[in-house]
């Protein structure tokens, strides 16, 4: 089901999913997908057993790796707030 | 030429705050931003004393051009979109380190056959999770810097499509391309990192 639209060229008939369903799957996952996108995924995607692996593999992937990266938060030199607000006064 | 905008002062998008104002939605409206702010900056420059320069000058412009930012709207994209253009105007080109050429990265990932599935890696297990977990983030400082980005914003900052669009002065499709473009290299990295661990 997801491969139906991948007959432009030789790169997208190697392609395992199309191009509409790749995007879909993103957007859902950033919490971009409009209604259309969400009845589009659901009412057909989601009738694929490849595409339902393929969203939950994504899925998984994004979230460890959103996690990851927020877990890298790097603390804030405690003087630069008030090296910053200092400058301000000169200004104001 | 449109007649509306030829009429229209230049001072109309220019806000009149008194000093008090100004120092006000300084304090209240940029100032809590400065931990996102650092982080940023530092996730650019890989340096504490670079990444908090950045921060500084980004917060003394933004005091001076202060008039065109309007009370209550979404300052946190605004001062994300003053410090990316001060670091690729000012400090990428001072980097002691020549920021990473992406088009390579770019070339790669077009000439990968089998675009998708290649680049596919199973983070299920809590195995795989924790050997690769720590090299999530040489694997994001590797990226070019268009790529790393992309994902900062959107990953760790959770901005929207139409914010980043707004900060990197690109259309929303090439938001969503590049973001596509970025976690698919860091996939691929991923990958690599797991395969050569031993793990398939």
């Amino acid at each position: 089901m997801g491969n139906n639209n991948s007959t432009k060229n030789d790169t997208a008939t190697k392609s395992r999913f199309c191009e509409e369903f790749v995007e879909i799957v993103q957007l859902i996952l950033d919490g971009e997908a409009t209604e259309d996108h969400k009845n589009r995924f659901h009412n057909y995607y989601m009738q694929c057993g490849r595409c339902i692996s393929y969203y939950n593999l994504e899925a998984s992937t994004i979230e460890f790796l959103k996690k990851k990266i927020v877990k890298e938060r790097t603390p804030v030199p405690e003087d630069l707030g008030k090296q910053i607000l200092s400058k301000i006064q000169y200004l104001a | 030429m449109n007649t509306q905008t030829a009429k229209r002062p230049m001072s109309d998008n220019k806000k009149n705050y008194s000093e008090r104002e100004k120092v006000s939605i300084f304090e209240n409206e940029f100032m809590p931003h400065i931990d996102s702010m650092y982080n940023f900056a530092y996730k650019l420059t890989f340096d504490e004393e670079e990444a908090k320069d950045l921060v500084q000058d980004t917060y003394l412009k933004a005091f001076r051009f202060i008039t065109s930012f309007e009370k209550g709207t979404n300052a946190k994209a605004w001062l994300f979109r003053i410090l990316k253009n001060s670091f690729i105007n000012d400090y990428r080109k001072k980097s002691k380190q020549p920021a990473k050429v992406d088009y390579q990265e770019v070339e790669t990932y077009y000439n990968s056959e089998n675009t998708d599935s290649n680049l596919t890696i199973d983070l299920r297990s809590e195995t795989m999770q924790n050997r690769i977990g720590d090299e999530v983030t040489n694997a994001l400082n590797s990226l070019g810097v268009d790529f790393r980005i992309v994902i900062i914003l959107c990953d760790l900052e959770g901005f929207t499509y139409e914010e980043m669009a707004k900060i990197l002065d690109i259309p929303i499709g090439t938001v969503r391309s590049r973001l596509h473009r970025a976690r698919n290299l860091l996939k691929d990295k991923l990958r690599k990192y797991a395969q050569s661990m031993g793990y398939k």
